[in-house]
């Protein structure tokens, strides 16, 4: 098991609590330590909670655990929500001069420090967060000095006069715990030379975006997809491109699509609520082969459901959402990492076969922030396909007798040339109605079965040329499979090691691609038990798997609104494997 | 070279060019507005000097969607009440593109109303030609949102209980920034409003009132018309918001008594388009989107500049 710390700052939301964690995260990254952060909304008593934990080792992490050992807590009900992940270690690190009470849990350690009065005496209250900072690293033995590129980052902006008096706020409440408290609570944080990246799921898709060519993109604000759109504003014009903030999603997707038939790459996200209008422009970008990026980040749904809660109920709806048969792909990120170069295979495959693609994320990972070393993003890696778009020079190959643009040239490998509006000799019609190789639209029998069977062979096509691995941890023959898809991955590879220590051998198997998917009958066949993970309610993916291998399998699912943990789905595995396979 | 080597092209077009070998006889019923919208499209393209591969035409659903099925240009027909998002997108990505975004009644002030508003309001450059016959013609004759209060059809039998909707009006409080009315029975007068839309910078909408002799019983055929630029009746001011307005409200209210006015409502001219203001701010490049894709000399940008801020 990872050698972990497990920091968190917690208060009232508009305390600034988010910035905090980050500052800290940053801080940690940059001084070569791995980072894996998780974000506490309102839940269990009424609104206005908010915490930003921590999970920090010299090694990778990749999940989140039940326990807490440093707690920044600006109110009593930090506290109160983190009671049971509190233990004989933990130091709750609290301002006993302001008009609460603290009520601290046997066994914890109370640093009380008077984060405002020295807050105050460093340049301003505001401050008072990056005091107990301070005090965090004196406990963690982690040099206070960390801080400060972080706090240059995030405030220098402001001028040098914010930045210092940041820097002697944290200087405060580091020596404050250092006269008045003599603690060892066994907290060192090592150090490495290593400079990590720290960067969340949807900054990750929007970075991938970037390296793939995308130039164009439309959405409308939804929780957890807005934050791609915020990335790629201001950064996208760098590049040649350009965010638009449409009136809805019908637009948004309509938009995208337009801005494709224009020749930019283009994409739009958006959370499952999002996805219900866009579906509607959904059959047309497939009909009229327009190669466009869809992007779904899932909340808890149905209706408006749960918007800041984790869930991966969107998976029927990716495969099989619009009327009538409209093929797609549907592409899922199991990681952070995943995301770059996920979103780039999904622009790839977009127009390499002029067909949508869905790219799946998932609450939890758009709002987690975790360190990579920057070769994770190797952007000399990425590769961009952009199919067979034509210029002048290739339009004259796909003319008809009559010199008339064959924009759904039916080809042996299904696939038929796009030209975009502006080059000579390429105009042609392209509809969502029924149509011929030239776009004219038609009801004859014969064009019809042609068009649908081209259509369908472009995916054809790719499912036996493209890789659509899957990603294998754990002993491969291992007699315990567990297939998970999204970002459930890091938790189940964590939980490995929990299941190591009690002798269960376990392979596990997840899955980024959803259709077309890898064929898993024969890994499944190989292991004696086959258990699914995934969190929503009702086995989304483990209906199809069962529907693929013909096998009954086992399901772990979780809807609560929260992502799985490894050490409970170390257990969870455990009671599976107990239980009896469902008829 | 540019990846739009269609773009700037200079040569005489002949308008028969805009006659696709595609699709050349169209569907629509004998006597239908249609005819007039198509014909005057076709006179004013070449006039502004417009060759058919540097426009796009995108249309919505309705006898008016199949406006690019015969005229040879870069079609897309999209889905009802969606081509207004889809048109001004292929403008940004290409702003040399000329984009002309054409519907009926149904499809831009009914199912597509907000995308109406809100293009209107963001003064795309781009031409919206609405085929409006205050009728659902392809589908058979129902209740549109411009049919008159009482118009009677097999959806409202008892006759229509809606006010209609007054599309100069709400174009021009949208934030549209040309506004005018023609009719298919006016050819001369359509070509030269079109022509004007066309090189109008801004979002341009064009009422055109299309008879429909087949579902609109009453046989409104949009005779005899006035131009209110031309009529002794009427004076005002198409620059000036507060009385265009009136004249527009007017122009609604008559219609339903009998009285077709049409001609230009209003017209600003110095208003920057969407594409202008967002340039202007450095938010949207002037090359194309699209353009970098072709141009060798361009490497792709795959630095680890993008890594940068999340160190």
């Amino acid at each position: 098991m990872a050698e972990d710390l497990n920091w968190a700052v917690g208060g009232e939301a508009g305390d600034g609590i988010d910035s905090t964690g980050k500052i800290f995260a940053q801080a940690l990254a940059r001084a070569g330590r791995h980072v894996f952060t998780s974000k506490d909304f309102a839940s269990r008593i009424r609104g206005g909670y908010t915490a930003y934990k921590i999970r920090t080792a010299v090694e990778d992490v990749q999940s989140v655990v039940d326990r807490l050992d440093i707690l920044v807590a600006l109110t009593q009900r930090t506290i109160d929500e983190n009671v049971d992940e509190l233990h004989d270690g933990s130091a709750i690190i609290y301002d006993g001069e302001r008009s609460w009470e603290a009520d601290i849990p046997d066994g914890a350690t109370a640093v009380d420090v008077p984060l405002k009065s020295l807050a105050e005496e460093a340049g301003g209250a505001i401050m008072r967060n990056i005091v107990a900072l301070g005090a965090a690293c004196e406990i963690t033995g982690f040099d206070v000095e960390y801080l400060d590129e972080a706090l240059e980052k995030r405030f220098g902006g402001k001028g040098s006069k914010i930045v210092q008096n940041n820097k002697a706020a944290a200087r405060a409440g580091q020596e404050y715990v250092q006269a008045n408290y003599d603690l060892d609570l066994g907290y060192d944080l090592e150090v490495t030379d290593e400079d990590y990246v720290l960067l969340n799921g949807n900054e990750a898709i929007g970075m991938g975006a970037l390296a793939a060519g995308c130039r164009f993109y439309a959405g409308y604000p939804i929780t957890p997809a807005t934050s791609i759109m915020e990335y790629l504003t201001g950064r996208i014009e760098e590049y040649g491109g350009h965010v638009v903030q449409a009136e809805d999603e019908l637009s948004a997707i309509n938009m995208a699509l337009g801005a494709a038939r224009g020749g930019a790459r283009s994409m739009t996200a958006t959370s499952g609520a999002g996805v219900d209008l866009m579906t509607e422009t959904f059959g047309l970008v497939a009909t009229s082969e327009t190669p466009l990026v869809i992007t779904d980040v899932q909340r808890s749904g149905p209706s408006t459901g749960m918007p800041t809660k984790q869930e991966q109920g969107d998976l029927n709806m990716a495969l099989y959402a619009g009327h009538g048969e409209v093929p797609r792909f549907v592409v899922a990120p199991t990681t952070i990492t995943e995301c770059f170069w996920k979103t780039i295979k999904a622009f790839n495959l977009a127009e390499k076969y002029n067909t949508p693609v869905f790219l799946v994320s998932d609450l939890a990972m758009s709002v987690t922030e975790q360190t990579f070393p920057p070769e994770a993003f190797d952007m000399d890696d990425v590769e961009i396909d952009r199919g067979k778009l034509v210029d002048d020079d290739g339009v004259d190959e796909w003319l008809d007798s009559q010199g008339r643009f064959r924009a759904h040239a039916v080809t042996d490998d299904g696939v038929s040339p796009r030209a975009k509006p502006g080059t000579v000799d390429g105009a042609h019609m392209s509809t969502g109605l029924e149509h011929d190789e030239l776009g004219r639209r038609t009801e004859a029998q014969d064009e019809r079965v042609r068009q649908v069977d081209k259509r369908n062979r472009k995916v054809e096509t790719a499912k036996n040329t493209e890789e659509w691995e899957y990603r294998d941890f754990g002993d491969p023959d291992a007699d315990n499979l567990v297939i998970s898809w999204g970002s459930n991955e890091g938790a189940l590879v964590e939980a490995l090691e929990y299941l190591e220590d009690d002798g269960i051998d376990v392979r596990v198997i997840s899955v980024p691609y959803i259709f077309p998917r890898p064929d898993l009958t024969e890994e499944i066949e190989a292991a004696e038990e086959t258990i699914v993970v995934e969190c929503n309610a009702t086995g989304q993916f483990a209906d199809v798997i069962e529907h693929d291998t013909l096998t009954r399998v086992k399901r772990i699912n979780k809807y609560t609104g929260v992502r799985f943990k490894a050490d409970e789905l170390a257990e969870e595995i455990t009671d599976q494997l107990s239980e009896e396979v469902p008829a | 070279m540019s990846a739009f080597n269609a773009i700037g092209e200079e040569r005489e077009i002949d308008r028969d060019e805009y006659t696709p070998g595609v699709e050349p006889q169209p569907t629509w019923c004998p006597g239908c507005g249609d005819f007039g919208v198509l014909k005057s499209l076709k006179q004013a393209l070449p006039e502004v000097g417009k060759t058919p591969e540097e426009v796009l035409t995108v249309t919505g659903i309705g006898c008016s969607g199949k406006l690019n099925s015969y005229l040879d240009t870069y079609g897309f027909h999209t889905i009802h009440g969606r081509s207004l998002p889809v048109a001004r997108a292929a403008k940004l990505a290409n702003p040399e593109l000329e984009v002309i975004a054409a519907g009926g009644d149904g499809d831009g002030y009914g199912i597509g109303c907000n995308h109406f508003i809100h293009s209107a309001r963001e003064n795309h450059d781009m031409t919206y030609i609405v085929f409006n016959n205050e009728i659902f013609g392809l589908t058979k004759g129902q209740t549109s949102p411009t049919s008159p209060k009482g118009h009677k059809s097999k959806t409202q039998p008892s006759g229509s209980a809606k006010t209609p909707l007054r599309p100069l009006s709400l174009s021009l409080n949208a934030g549209a920034s040309y506004v005018a009315r023609t009719a298919a029975v006016n050819p001369n007068q359509a070509k030269e409003i079109i022509k004007e839309a066309i090189e109008h910078d801004g979002f341009a909408h064009i009422d055109f009132l299309t008879q429909c002799p087949t579902w609109n019983k009453d046989a409104r055929q949009y005779v005899p018309y006035i131009d209110v630029q031309d009529s002794d009746d009427y004076d005002f001011d198409v620059s000036d918001r507060a009385e265009a307005a009136e004249m527009m409200r007017e122009t609604e209210d008559v219609l339903n008594e009998g009285t077709v006015l049409t001609g230009r409502y209003y017209v600003e001219e110095d208003r920057p388009s969407y594409g202008q203001e967002k340039k202007a701010v450095g938010e949207l490049p002037d090359q194309p989107l699209a353009e970098r894709y072709f141009d060798d000399d361009a490497e792709w940008e795959r630095s680890y500049d993008l890594l940068e801020r999340h160190t």
